[in-house]
């Protein structure tokens, strides 16, 4: 049996031998052509692209999930300089929270916002979606825990899933559970954008409205809808 | 394997320094760890632009769930489209680009079955947020092409054993270890404002100017740190350009430090990338982690 020290050394040569031999296909060949052409188009509408050299107004924050079926900038059609996007598994946005970990979410949604002043932000979530299923099918007791990270990341969404489940019949086929657990993650990761304040303020001022949106691409629909958040005037009583 | 794995030094290096134009292939420290070589996309080379861009050899070979002959975008119909929008309403404006990609994708029934059931993109990308950037857009990548991750200034925290919630480690979990994607491409750009927010905080924080933004950059402190040593001299905006390569570097790196993706690029499964895209000289290079140089990496007990 081959000790541990040599199959080592001889993995390493291995390893080294494929590295060094001249490969003789390039991963980048692809999107080097594709380069080529977005060039051509780059230099066609140089003002443009001047313009956003300099600096970038969009009026959109998409938040969506990073499967790759579901581009937002594709399947809305979007040209560069439209839309400030963040991609997570599921497009999830976890509450406000000093004490949080990463900060990925609240701090772009933060950059969105106050710095770049947009105007929308929209949550898209997908038929489909991977993270969701993985959502449903965890177990309370977690015994069936499969991953180091991905867990503990779509456990964000829980209380999204408990709504579903308490929702959806449960003898209707999982694909109806899957759906509806999908929209409702969206309205928590909306609920959740609008506990920092500094979404929340410019909500209540009218400067910033807030969407969710499903993409249905086995069925080819893209459905949107807001969230409604106003402070009526007061009344004496 | 996975001693070996387990084995590599993770402690502080020295990347090639990004200074003026492209990356050497050869380090300048004794101890670095990686040997990169730069590809700069050469816009002065005659290329005949091939609309059938999508059947690339190379991915059939990587991966049998081929990648299908999607119909190029045009992006000069869809810039005059966005001037006679922008007096209609924001939804209005996300329908007419809905529209006009539901039309395109339907042409393909193979394409929208095969990603109805699942995808197998053959890359992970991490790109920053920037509306400029649009990984799909810049290089092109139809549906099912690409698992993307995107925050700001394309980052990667490095690997932590206690669970913290990381949407990047989840996303890099997921690619590599239940899409296995062949390739992870870490894709930085020029004026990034993640990545000047970090050159400008001030060691004692004194300046500091939001909730969140800092706390998320300075999870790659060392790369402005790093750059602000090398480039004591340069003008703030060279070592903000240097500081964009150099976060790359840094966020390749940090993926190195999670085990699934030593071991899945030790068993040759996955290879790491940087990218730079340039949109002031309409420029994009790219290299390659080159795994030979594990060799003259120290073993860690």
């Amino acid at each position: 049996m081959e000790s541990v020290d040599n199959m080592q050394e001889r993995k390493l040569e291995e390893l080294s031998l494929e590295a060094n031999v001249a490969c003789p296909v390039d991963p980048f060949e692809k999107m080097r052509k594709a380069f080529e052409e977005f060039k051509a188009y780059f230099k066609k509408e140089k003002e443009l692209f001047d313009a956003l050299a300099q600096s970038q107004h969009p009026k959109w924050m998409i938040i969506a999930c990073s499967d790759s079926r579901v581009d937002p900038a594709l399947v809305l059609g979007l040209e560069l300089g439209e839309a400030f996007i963040l991609r997570n598994i599921a497009s999830l946005i976890p509450p406000h929270s000093k004490q949080s970990g990463h900060k990925s979410g609240a701090s772009a949604i933060e950059y969105a916002v106050e710095h770049l002043k947009v105007e929308h932000i929209m949550i898209v979530g997908h038929s489909r979606c991977g993270g969701i299923k993985a959502l449903l099918e965890m177990k309370e007791d977690g015994s069936n825990r499969f991953s180091e990270y991905i867990e503990d990341w779509i456990q964000i969404a829980q209380p999204a899933s408990e709504i579903a489940k308490a929702k959806v019949p449960h003898d209707s086929p999982f694909e109806e559970l899957w759906t509806c657990c999908v929209k409702e993650s969206v309205n928590l990761s909306l609920r959740n954008c609008m506990s920092y304040p500094f979404v929340k303020i410019p909500m209540e001022k009218g400067l910033l409205t807030l969407h969710g949106a499903y993409f249905d691409f086995v069925n080819g629909a893209f459905d949107v809808w807001k969230l409604k958040c106003k402070i009526d005037e007061h009344q004496s009583l | 394997m996975a001693a070996l794995a387990n084995s590599l030094s993770l402690s502080c290096f020295d990347l090639p320094s990004s200074g003026a134009a492209s990356f050497g292939a050869h380090s300048q420290t004794a101890r670095l760890p990686m040997q990169v070589s730069a590809q700069a996309f050469d816009g002065q080379k005659k290329t005949v632009v091939d609309n059938n861009a999508f059947k690339d050899k190379t991915l059939e070979g990587l991966n049998s769930l081929s990648i299908h002959n999607a119909e190029s975008r045009t992006p000069a119909a869809s810039v005059s489209a966005v001037a006679t929008e922008v007096q209609t309403s924001p939804l209005e404006r996300l329908k007419t680009g809905y529209l006009k990609f539901k039309e395109n994708y339907v042409k393909d029934q193979n394409l929208v079955s095969s990603l109805a059931e699942g995808q197998a993109p053959p890359y992970m990308i991490i790109a920053c947020c920037d509306s400029r950037v649009d990984p799909c857009t810049v290089l092109n990548l139809p549906p099912g092409e690409a698992f993307v991750l995107r925050n700001i200034g394309n980052m990667v925290p490095v690997y932590s054993a206690q669970s913290a919630c990381s949407s990047a480690a989840s996303a890099i979990e997921y690619a590599v270890l239940h899409l296995k994607v062949k390739h992870l491409v870490v894709m930085g750009h020029s004026r990034c404002g993640a990545v000047k927010a970090l050159m400008g905080i001030e060691d004692d924080g004194s300046n500091r100017f939001s909730e969140f933004i800092e706390d998320w950059v300075l999870i790659l402190k060392n790369a402005s740190k790093k750059v602000k040593s090398i480039h004591k001299v340069a003008p703030f905006a060279e070592q903000c350009t240097a500081c964009e390569k150099e976060v790359v570097n840094a966020s390749l790196w940090n993926c190195l430090s999670y085990p699934f993706v030593r071991e899945k690029m030790a068993s040759g499964d996955l290879t790491l990338h940087g990218g730079y895209y340039d949109f002031v000289s309409n420029a994009f290079e790219s290299w390659t982690l080159d795994l030979s140089c594990l060799n003259d990496v120290d073993k860690v007990q």
